[in-house]
């Protein structure tokens, strides 16, 4: 399978990041605009005729934004936190009788002066606000079946609710799994983790190490340390990366659902591979048949394959089967 | 057979319409299996556009209050 061409921008037009639901993909303009495409039935998106990019009529100016399942959230230039889509399980943290909105409802503000940056995977959300000196606070909300975002078990937080403060380590993103979340802060480091996280991950093998890069598929644990991608979790589908592959040239790491993507520094142009689950096409074709945009089944349980060739550092991301790649050439 | 996850009742969404159990797939779509079916003893969950495939935890006991969900009598072996 041939990667297609989905969105030409002008050159005034910056992606600062897209970001995967089950069947929408939300991508995050510099100048604060969100352009759309997928199911919008359940008011996810906007709902509108017809394929391909729209721009949401949104009202807001968004700084920030994630998608989940059936739901989108956003943070605007004033510091408020939105959302909307179908959250049956709390994932719009709007309470728990409202779990349909199709536009953007506010769920809460930040307060002034504090930055807030938004995560999200399946049915949960969190939420993380970094002061303008040491200490952060990680808010969450959604399912709650796996204690993914607090103690003790319970079937849903309707409601952003604190889950992790303090006033020293300022936690830098949150990485999330279908059932389970990962804490890191600035300096690289595995701060706490959260839910049914893999059996073979042991928390206190990382606590301490500095300079890790921390992603998540669905169902595993990817940690990027020196020149090694360390996997754990599921791999019956070749999600775990190859233990012996040296990341010497890699320059990013990006996550589906159930693949991998990374970016590869080679001489003067830079190669996007993907590896794992690809059944849908999004690991791309192993028979390297230029020509062929319908997937080919080569490489459902995909090795790390060259899918794409970029002159300038692109940016990578993963959905559902899905991935998705901004070039800058 | 490999199945991609093992995932309890409580974790899946009952439609008492269609009498059916969904999970989100991966790809996008739901795995499915009907109530029905469960009680009959399958616990495979089909996604049906991917060959993906979940098992579904459950007792025979736990489908009662879903056939009661549904509006519709419970058989015997639940019942009694």
């Amino acid at each position: 399978m041939v990667v297609q061409e989905s969105l030409e921008l002008d050159g005034d037009k910056k992606i600062e990041k897209v970001s995967c639901g089950g069947n929408h993909t939300v991508i995050l303009l510099q100048d604060g605009r969100l352009l759309s495409s997928g199911d919008g039935e359940m008011g996810q998106v906007d709902r509108a005729p017809g394929l391909g990019w729209k721009y949401m009529e949104t009202g807001l100016l968004i700084n920030d934004v994630a998608c989940g399942w059936e739901f989108t959230i956003a943070i605007d230039n004033n510091n408020a936190v939105f959302a909307r889509g179908y959250g049956p399980k709390g994932e719009l943290g709007l309470g728990e009788s409202r779990v349909q909105a199709t536009t953007f409802e506010k769920i809460m503000d930040i307060d002034e002066g504090f930055h807030g940056k938004l995560f999200s995977s399946f049915q949960n959300c969190t939420l993380l606000v970094q002061g303008s000196k040491n200490g952060s606070k990680v808010y969450g909300w959604g399912s709650n079946l796996k204690c993914q975002l607090l103690e003790p078990k319970c079937k849903s937080v309707f409601h952003p609710t604190l889950i992790y403060e303090n006033n020293d380590i300022t936690i830098d993103y949150v990485a999330m799994g279908k059932d389970f979340m990962v804490l890191v802060d600035i300096e690289g480091q595995v701060v706490d983790v959260r839910g049914s996280i893999p059996t073979d991950f042991h928390v206190n093998e990382w606590k301490g190490r500095k300079n890790l890069k921390v992603y998540c598929m669905w169902s595993s644990i990817h940690i990027w340390c020196g020149n090694k991608l360390y996997s754990y979790g599921f791999g019956h589908f070749g999600q775990l990366f190859d233990k012996d592959f040296k990341l010497d040239n890699v320059v990013d790491i990006g996550m589906g659902s159930e693949h991998g993507i990374i970016v590869m520094k080679c001489a003067s142009s830079y190669k996007v591979l993907c590896w794992g689950w690809g059944e849908h096409g999004n690991c791309g074709s192993l028979t390297n048949d230029k020509h062929k945009i319908v997937n080919d089944r080569s490489n459902t349980t995909s090795p790390l394959n060259e899918i794409l060739t970029c002159k300038n550092v692109p940016l990578v991301y993963g959905g559902c089967a899905t991935t998705w790649i901004v070039t800058r050439d | 057979m490999s199945t991609y996850d093992d995932i309890e009742i409580e974790d899946m969404t009952f439609l008492p319409e269609t009498q059916m159990f969904t999970y989100p797939c991966p790809c996008g779509d739901r795995f499915e299996i009907l109530l029905e079916d469960m009680f009959d003893g399958e616990n495979i969950a089909v996604c049906p556009s991917c060959s993906l495939m979940i098992e579904v935890i459950f007792e025979p006991e736990d489908l009662a209050e879903f056939y009661e969900k549904a509006g519709l009598p419970a058989p015997t072996p639940i019942a009694a």
